[in-house]
């Protein structure tokens, strides 16, 4: 027996360094590969997860809470310590391939799939019917219970827990022969089931009833062969199974399965149906959101929440109540059951999406916060087709039924403003409460939950004086210890995901006042709060911890200690030409200048690392001279999603066109291209109608606004090389090559008889001014349908190597014309800058540019700028969420998880892999490698 | 009876490809002509719309014969074995007593070729049969009411899409058939060579179309859509080392041209293996030839984890038109870390057809709403091994109130895990325990022997079938049985044995998920003999 090792030797997240190590010695000369040796797999189509904590064999007392069970590593199987004391952890793992439920001994320190009959060749294990969905046990273990779906017979099977360890752990086993399928007491259920719950009907003063109809007793003590779950405490547990097909849950009383005779097929004794039929009545939908020169998005309809009829998927329990995601309706069920007995449908949580008001949002895995400090407790659903995790207000009042909504969706338009995204689908949901507690250096207790304090006026903890516990939480000068990211105190949401890795977000972590800037500023997003002095991690945004938001992976500072994470420019930005010369800004030229809050401010600028006051007109203070610059949005992190290179373009075209052809109508006064996967509103086009709503919004009037609205409106350039000169085409065509030459230049040298301005613009097709080569000549000379590009006029483009081109226009949902949303929540979301003339731009000017991660104007250098006229710059510092990687590209190159749960008296992440079709367990501090059994 | 195949003739064959894959190689059909009554290497099965005729393509994976061959089964004499050994495992018998009603004893070899009953004889069931080049891959029927029906075979020996004309038998009581025959395979056949006509052997010649195309090598597979009349069907062929998919346009004999190989669209990701056509709304059949749509296919890839979407440009304002395709975008992945062996392709559409079929001919608002109804979509992945299930939302677009055009989005959404080795999805049904048909989406693993069915309404695997040795084509035989109440069945082509399966998709009866009868006999590979 020995204790496990706690210490590490790297941080596991960062694991992939490691590897570097074994390239070097690959590539080290005399090395010879050694095969490695492979482990003969056991496990197929692992599933879901029950845990029982059990004793030594022949212990006075088998059965144990999950608490008994303990970090405590033992050598073997049968290794139960010196004393005989020390019990072992065992995961109830289905095996949807084999029908089967695998035993896995967690505490030891390879974790053992045993063997439940060695006589016969391979892997053996508890056989259960075909396809076996859910498995849960009983509190402290005195039976388990499983779910098969198999079509013909679905049944449930419990497993008394007697006897379930094999010969090889269990001496008095090996008399008795491997335990076939009716080894098990079972009953057959009315239809197919999905997933399960261990649910207790309480006990009242000692006394529990045998069925929901019968009247409380005290428990017999009499226990037969299979246990007597009443003696564990825990009040009459009942199985309440989710039937998708009938669109119901059932309660079983889990005493009477277990004593029913095995091997029986009789049906399931059903206490209690639940079927989920609410009647929802949805929400009006809001007003229409409303603005000039834009147009509201569309709007939910009544009807959206559909006739399907339900299908329970994940369940979540918590206070009381039952929490039911569903595959088919856009609800969250709501059950109240403090028993199961007296369960009862609630009002539901309705699954609704901003951003796509018409879909129907399905709900696969659910899970529930506890109630927290703040009386608040939140619902966790994955929405299967946007891939993506809703947040609901569950609280006893709760504020809204629909997702909750992120109270600045402008500051990050990048995420959906009523759910979160990761970049991968979201597989399994858990909450997560943990805690590293520090001992009061007086009374020498350790409290749980004791939040960490920035306020400077505090007693900080020094040797064995009193003082503020709060303190001894904060981030040490060196960033090693204290609040940070990997720090994880308080209650966290963890997400399993496709892409093999654990995703976290922040519930509310006991660390987050500590975490953020020494002095507040609406610049980090701190609101009105004009705090100063305060003992941070000196972060540079108020929003580093954020409740219900992405868990950030490093510091959000550039030091040497963190590494450069405050988000900046790489190196000040340049202008170069079309083919490339670099050209000095501001003589002759247009220059890059960051806009200002107001005339009395001097922001600073993270450049290459160094924060760096600009110039009161916004420029960068360099010896050299005053050099262009920006301003980086510092009020969510989060938004900075990427270190990228940004060009400014003018007249640059708009991304997303290449490799398309359409289809050019210019024949008997037509003038439309269409391409009907073009999707030109959502590529961001601005037609001259549309440019001529904006401006008039801004107080143009005409003839200027014509004037204006003709020369920054979009233009349509067709890209074709022209036909080959040699081609046979032009022998029969009604022009020529040289004709059309001259109208259009070739390919790389276009002239400008290829634009045509775009009039209007519509989701499959554009319709544009006249060629103006004239519609004939243009025909001819290009006669099949044509490549293209989009640029605007007179404008600049912003586009991100990664981000793309920022816009928010959206097709009108009545006329379908492309115009700009009135949702304020993007905003920010803009692609083109107009030049101004003046040397000193604040926040509010109309030629102010702001995107989601920064904020510049361009002042002009009086004279007609050069198509393709570029500035180039970095960014750096970008968010790196938490993400706690399950793959290793030789041993797990893919993990599905399937199954995720959090084993506390272990702090540890036990799940089910898909992929590698065993189960991985990490730690709950996230670090170190991840432990895999197969 | 044929002798096994060889391992070693196996790696030769895996040559055979490598030569292919190069410059110069020629293939002559010379040798042994491979044997028509016998399955051999089955790699490709579908079965008629009336459910009269299972197709079998056999591949002559280790090259012992001079090529493969199609054959025509009858599948009602399956069917009626099939129900035999049912009805009586339902009744009470034994494997011993039930395998007695179709003649033969129970199952010797449970573990090796599972199934109830000792293997029977196919050579009873063949009613036609023609051999083919090797290494056939994929095939597919399209039918045109009141022209016929043609069955397209991809085969990566000539390499050709080698086409033939077979019953339609899409109303069983009036079947039309092009040979008089219940049962039909015509290719032309030459008398000489007793091969198919050089003009059935589509890509072959290159002075056949407009471009002078030869059919790249490796088609891996072939999915078609019946389109207008006046572009002609168009059928996409992913070629699997050349990175390529080609374009044949399957013309009808009133337009007194055949198919014809019209375009190869290079430059897709490596490693294009699987091709789905997306299901082609209503609307844009009956509104004006201005109306913004076009016939969009799937291609999946070995080496790349993103899926490629193709159009069918019928190039309709040129004379003459020259057909082509364009890649107008990817599906991205975001499902695995790794996922860059995608497989098959499924996608299905019967929601949205079920409800155009009730729009009268003229009732666009009708059609209209039934786009608006999501195609869902499937594929499978081998890293890691998992089915992926997607959607495909059709959109819309108007100018003014008036119907411009269409447009589709195309997302992956959902990772389900599934067995070591999937190959190959197919939609099918089965027969619930309420007698309906249900639909169920079958994937096959051919490495680990498994086909699990995964059940999209309830968005899990509901049933795991244990299969023999490398299944790999699967038909689905669904629809009303003898009595009226509805039966299912799924026929297994079993590569490595070369044996074709029957399992039972009742879930009302026991033998659900079993195989009823297994049609062969099995041949061991010849190294295992």
């Amino acid at each position: 027996m020995r204790r496990p090792s706690r210490a590490r030797t790297g941080l596991f997240l960062f694991a992939s360094f490691s590897s570097l190590g074994a390239l070097a010695a690959l590539a080290a000369p005399g090395c010879s590969e050694t095969p490695d040796p492979q482990a003969v797999r056991s496990l197929e189509g692992s599933g879901d997860i029950a845990y029982l904590c059990l004793a030594k064999p022949g212990s006075e007392s088998i059965f144990l809470p999950l608490a008994a069970c303990t970090h405590t590593t033992a050598d073997t199987i049968r290794d139960f310590g010196l004393e005989g004391d020390a019990p072992h952890l065992y995961a109830l793992v289905t095996q949807g391939t084999r029908g089967e439920v695998a035993m896995v001994d967690l505490s030891t320190a390879v974790g053992d799939v045993l063997d439940q009959d060695p006589s016969t060749p391979g892997s053996n294990f508890l056989p259960v019917g075909i396809n076996p969905t859910a498995i849960v046990s009983t509190p402290r273990g005195t039976a388990s219970f499983v779910s098969s779906a198999d079509l013909a017979r679905p049944m449930i099977f419990a497993l008394p827990t007697t006897g379930l360890r094999p010969c090889t752990v269990d001496d008095d086993q090996c008399a008795k022969p491997a335990p076939t399928l009716s080894s098990w007491p079972a009953c057959m259920l009315p239809g197919s089931p999905g997933q399960m719950k261990m649910i207790s009907d309480p006990e009242v003063a000692g006394t529990v009833r045998e069925s929901c109809t019968a009247a409380y007793a005290v428990p017999d003590p009499a226990v037969p062969p299979v246990g007597n779950i009443d003696l564990e405490g825990r009040g009459r547990q009942k199985l309440v199974v989710a039937l998708p097909s009938m669109h119901k849950l059932v309660v079983i009383d889990a005493q009477t399965l277990l004593e029913t005779a095995p091997g029986s097929l009789d049906p399931c004794v059903i206490e209690k149906e639940i079927l989920l039929d609410e009647v929802v009545v949805p929400d009006p939908p809001p007003s229409p959101m409303s603005g000039v020169a834009c147009v509201p998005p569309p709007q939910a309809t009544p009807g959206a929440i559909g006739t399907a009829k339900s299908q329970p998927a994940g369940m979540a329990f918590q206070d009381g109540h039952l929490y039911v995601g569903d595959y088919a309706r856009p609800l969250i069920h709501v059950v109240q059951m403090s028993s199961p007995c007296d369960a009862t449908l609630t009002q539901p949580f309705v699954a609704t999406s901003l951003a796509d008001p018409a879909r129907v949002v399905i709900t696969s895995d659910v899970a529930v916060s506890p109630l927290l400090p703040s009386f608040r407790r939140f619902l966790y659903a994955i929405d299967v087709e946007d891939r993506s995790v809703m947040v609901f207000d569950a609280s006893d009042v709760p504020s809204q039924r629909t997702p909750l909504e992120n109270p600045n969706p402008e500051w990050n338009p990048l995420q959906p403003p009523d759910r979160v995204r990761f970049g991968a689908a979201p597989t399994s949901l858990r909450v997560v409460q943990r805690d590293a507690p520090k001992s009061d250096p007086v009374t020498g207790t350790a409290p749980f939950g004791v939040r960490c304090d920035p306020d400077p006026t505090l007693t900080t903890c020094s040797g064995s004086a009193p003082c503020d516990l709060g303190t001894a939480y904060r981030t040490s000068s060196d960033f090693a210890t204290g609040a940070g990211p990997l720090t994880l105190r308080g209650t966290f949401a963890m997400i399993s995901l496709s892409s093999g890795q654990l995703a976290m977000l922040d519930v509310d972590d006991y660390d987050s006042a500590c975490r953020g800037p020494t002095a507040h500023s609406e610049l980090f997003g701190c609101g009105t709060s004009t705090a100063d002095g305060l003992i941070t991690s000196t972060e540079g945004s108020c929003n580093v911890v954020v409740s219900n938001e992405p868990r950030s992976a490093s510091f959000i500072a550039s030091n040497t200690d963190t590494g450069r994470h405050l988000p900046g420019i790489q190196g000040y930005p340049i202008l170069q030409t079309k083919e490339g010369d670099v050209l000095t800004p501001g003589e002759s030229g247009p220059i890059m200048r960051a806009t200002l809050p107001d005339e009395a401010s001097t922001p600073t600028l993270s450049v290459n690392g160094e924060p760096t006051v600009l110039t009161s007109t916004g420029l960068g203070d360099d010896p050299d001279g005053p050099r262009p610059a920006l301003l980086m949005n510092l009020e969510d992190p989060r938004v900075h999603i990427a270190d990228q290179e940004w060009s400014v373009t003018f007249e640059g075209a708009l991304p997303g066109f290449s490799g398309h052809v359409g289809d050019l109508r210019i024949a008997q006064g037509e003038r439309s291209l269409v391409d009907e996967s073009a999707a030109f509103c959502s590529a961001g086009v601005q037609s001259e109608a549309s440019i001529r709503e904006i401006l008039a919004a801004e107080g143009v009037v005409n003839p200027e606004l014509a004037k204006q609205a003709s020369a920054f409106a979009d233009r349509l350039q067709i890209t074709n090389d022209l036909i080959a000169q040699e081609n046979a085409f032009w022998e029969s065509a009604s022009c020529s090559f040289l004709e059309c030459r001259n109208a259009f230049g070739d390919g790389a040298t276009p002239t400008l008889g290829r634009d045509m301005v775009i009039r209007e613009a519509f989701d499959d097709h554009l319709e544009i001014g006249d060629p103006p080569a004239g519609p004939e000549l243009t025909k001819c000379c290009f006669p099949s349908v044509i490549n293209y590009a989009i640029r605007p006029g007179n404008q600049w483009t912003v586009v991100g190597a990664i981000s793309g081109f920022f816009h928010h226009v959206i097709e009108n949902p009545v006329s379908h014309e492309c115009r700009n949303s009135c949702d304020a929540g993007v905003a920010r979301m803009n692609g083109r800058v107009r030049g101004t003339a003046e040397q000193v731009v604040l926040d509010s000017n109309p030629a102010a540019f702001i995107n989601p991660m920064f904020r510049f104007a361009i002042t002009s250098g009086g004279e007609t700028e050069a198509r393709d006229l570029q500035f180039h710059f970095v960014t750096e510092g970008a968010f790196s969420p938490l993400r706690v990687p399950l793959t290793e590209d030789r041993v797990r190159p893919d993990v599905i998880v399937r199954s995720l749960d959090y084993v506390p008296s272990i702090d540890s992440f036990v799940m089910s892999d898909g992929a590698l079709e065993g189960l991985l367990v990490v730690a709950g501090d996230l670090l170190g490698d991840p432990k895999q059994i197969y | 009876m044929p002798r096994g195949p060889s391992l070693r003739n196996i790696l030769a064959g895996g040559f055979l490809f490598a030569c292919l894959a190069g410059a110069g190689c020629l293939i002559v059909a010379e040798g042994t002509t491979p044997p028509v009554d016998s399955i051999y290497f089955p790699t490709a099965l579908t079965i008629s719309p009336g459910r009269t005729t299972l197709y079998v393509a056999n591949s002559d994976f280790d090259l012992q014969f001079s090529g493969g061959s199609v054959q025509a089964l009858d599948a009602d004499g399956l069917r009626q074995k099939a129900r035999a050994v049912a009805a009586a495992v339902q009744s009470g018998q034994d494997a011993s007593g039930a395998c007695g009603a179709i003649g033969v004893k129970a199952n010797a070899e449970p573990f090796l070729n599972p199934g109830v009953c000792a293997p029977i004889d196919v050579k009873p069931f063949i009613r036609k049969a023609v051999p083919i080049g090797a290494f056939a891959s994929s095939a597919v029927v399209l039918r045109r009411e009141g022209e016929g029906a043609r069955l397209f075979v991809a085969v990566r020996g000539d390499p050709s899409i080698t086409y033939f004309d077979i019953v339609d038998d899409s109303d069983p009581a009036n079947p039309v058939s092009p040979c008089g025959d219940a049962f039909c395979l015509d290719c032309g056949v030459d008398g000489t060579t007793n091969r198919c006509g050089s003009a059935h052997l589509v890509g072959t010649d290159p002075f056949s179309n407009p471009r002078q195309l030869s059919l790249p090598t490796e088609p891996a597979s072939i999915d078609g859509v019946e389109l207008d009349k006046s572009s002609g069907d168009a059928l996409v062929v992913a070629h699997e080392s050349s990175a390529s998919a080609s374009l044949v346009v399957n013309r009808w004999p009133s337009d007194e041209s055949g198919p014809s190989l019209e375009y190869v669209l290079p430059s897709l990701d490596n490693g294009p293996i699987s091709v789905v056509s997306i299901p082609v709304p209503r609307i844009s059949r009956v509104t004006s030839s201005a109306f913004a749509y076009r016939a969009g296919f799937l291609v999946s890839h070995r080496a790349s984890s993103a899926l490629s979407v193709l159009r069918f440009e019928d190039d309709a304002v040129s004379k003459p038109a020259r057909p082509f395709l364009v890649r107008t975008g990817t599906v991205a992945n975001s499902l695995s870390h790794t996922g860059t062996d995608q497989r098959g392709l499924a996608i299905d559409g019967e929601d949205r057809a079920k409800c155009e079929v009730a729009c009268g001919e003229t009732d666009l608002e009708c059609m209209t709403g039934c786009v608006e109804i999501p195609l869902r979509l499937y594929v499978v992945s081998r890293a890691p091994s998992s089915l992926l299930v997607g959607t495909i939302e059709t959109k819309p677009s108007f100018t003014g109130d008036e119907l411009t055009g269409l447009t589709e989005r195309i997302s992956l959404d959902e990772s389900i895990p599934l067995p070591f080795g999937p190959s190959l999805v197919k939609l099918g049904k089965i027969v619930d325990a309420d007698g309906a048909l249900a639909k169920r989406v079958f994937a096959v693993a051919f490495d680990s022997r498994f086909i699990a069915a995964y059940n999209p309404v309830a968005h899990q695997v509901d049933a795991v079938i244990k299969t023999g040795r490398g299944p790999f084509g699967m038909a689905f035989d669904s629809g009303p049985g003898e009595n009226g109440e509805n039966e299912a069945f799924l026929y297994v082509g079993h590569f490595t044995d070369s044996y074709l399966g029957v399992v039972d998709l009742d879930a009302r009866r026991p033998t659900f998920g079993t195989f009823l009868v297994n049609v062969g006999p099995p041949v061991l590979p010849r190294e295992e003999q």
